[in-house]
């Protein structure tokens, strides 16, 4: 029974359907289903297979938006009876999502923003073209563990390096985790500007958080 | 002997600067729909300059289009000629520093990006047949969020009026403020006719080595 409602949650997101997302959420709920496993082995796995199929040209960005909605729809509905003391208790890390300054584009970024919360991470939302400053103010008093910066234009990708630069100067390199991704972006561009990791995919971003708060916790 | 490898999206725009400049070189022309796959677009350019072992020289018709062009390796005696362009629009805006004016809320569109099976309005059509049309205008709301400007570039390979009618009619349904702006066509110009001694126009790598990142980034 829990296997079809995770299949059901799963097929919710590949097939863009919300509706068919919030029927196997409240499901989910019914029958007792750790919201961890919900989010992991079901909505996690169906936005792996629409990353894939956009990567291959097979869905385009309107699909890759329903699929957030899709993902978001269930995700609020698994996690309702959470209070705020608990998501705090589970919280995985707490993390920085924006789009570096003078690039508009949300969509990525937001949809990191969705997975990470449904994975369990505490999420600040900076929105989008964040001036560099405000991304570092914002870190120090939010004292987040991780600041994830997006990218979509070639232009506005150096950014992502004037942020490790910021820290660097103000003496706070260590305190924070730096992770980036965008379209332009790619390993070896963190590699070069000196940032502690790159993601592909907003599922990818969950997998490379979760990997970077291991770390941290094992010191 | 040169060999230029080119997006069809600026098919018209690349012949007209052809014959204009009596340029003799080969043309392989590279499926627009590409540039949604960036690693298949690579390996499918990556083919192509293999397939040339006698060109001397590889022109691009590209712009980095998503890194699609990272990591392209040119072969023994080869030197492979970028643009130093984002993307396609640049070429037909003629230099970065002007399309950098136009700041990060432009929406831009072309002749070629227009009549091409994957540009915004055909998406958002499959998005009307696929969701409805208050789902479609919903997901588009989301998607030009902090877009204002809906900008077609007019580089003069088709009737203006014509790009103008179709540029208002896409903003009105989007909510962005149309604009038609004149291309300019000098960086293909002088990426036919071997003026590439201009380090923020042109990137020229050599043999053995991979264009990298900071080939654009300069």
């Amino acid at each position: 029974m829990s296997q079809q409602i995770l299949d059901k949650l799963k097929q919710s997101i590949e097939t863009l359907d919300v509706n068919l997302a919030a029927e196997a959420a409240k499901e989910a709920v019914s029958a007792g289903i750790p919201v961890v496993e919900a989010l992991e082995q079901g909505l996690a796995k169906g936005m792996e297979t629409v990353s894939e199929a956009f990567d291959e040209g097979e869905m385009f960005i309107p699909q890759l938006i329903q699929a957030g909605k899709a993902f978001e729809t269930a995700s609020d509905i698994l996690t309702a009876n959470m209070s705020e003391a608990e998501k705090k208790a589970t919280s995985k890390g707490k993390v920085l999502v924006h789009t570096v300054h003078a690039d508009i584009h949300s969509i990525g970024k937001n949809i990191c923003a969705t997975m990470l919360a449904a994975s369990g991470f505490e999420v600040i939302d900076a929105g989008v073209d964040v001036p560099v400053d405000t991304v570092v103010e914002t870190a120090e008093k939010e004292k987040v563990d991780i600041i994830l910066g997006s990218a979509l234009m070639t232009t506005t990708m150096p950014a992502q390096r004037e942020i490790v630069n910021l820290l660097k100067e103000k003496g706070l390199r260590d305190q924070y985790f730096t992770m980036f991704g965008g379209a332009p972006t790619s390993k070896e561009w963190c590699d070069e500007i000196g940032a502690d990791a790159w993601s592909d995919t907003a599922s990818d971003a969950v997998r490379v958080a979760t990997e970077l708060m291991a770390k941290k916790k094992g010191g | 002997m040169c060999t230029i490898l080119c997006c069809k999206n600026i098919q018209a725009e690349m012949e007209r600067a052809i014959r204009e400049t009596r340029c003799p070189h080969p043309v392989v022309w590279i499926d627009a729909g590409l540039h949604n796959t960036p690693k298949k677009l690579r390996k499918l350019l990556q083919g192509e300059i293999d397939n040339h072992p006698e060109a001397a020289h590889i022109l691009l018709g590209f712009g980095f289009c998503g890194n699609a062009l990272v990591g392209l390796t040119p072969g023994p005696g080869q030197t492979l000629v970028l643009p130093r362009a984002d993307d396609c629009i640049t070429l037909l805006l003629g230099s970065r520093a002007r399309r950098a004016g136009f700041g990060s809320g432009t929406y831009f569109l072309s002749k070629g990006w227009m009549d091409s099976g994957q540009n915004m309005w055909r998406e958002y059509e499959d998005a009307v047949t696929q969701f409805g049309r208050e789902t479609a205008d919903s997901i588009y709301d989301t998607m030009l969020a902090g877009y204002r400007d809906l900008v077609t570039v007019d580089t003069g390979v088709c009737d203006a009026g014509e790009l103008e009618q179709r540029t208002g009619e896409m903003a009105a349904v989007f909510g962005l403020t149309p604009r038609l702006v004149r291309g300019d066509d000098g960086l293909l110009r002088r990426l036919l006719t071997g003026d590439w001694s201009d380090p923020e126009a042109f990137v020229l790598v050599g043999e053995g080595r991979p264009v990298e990142l900071r080939h654009l980034l300069g």
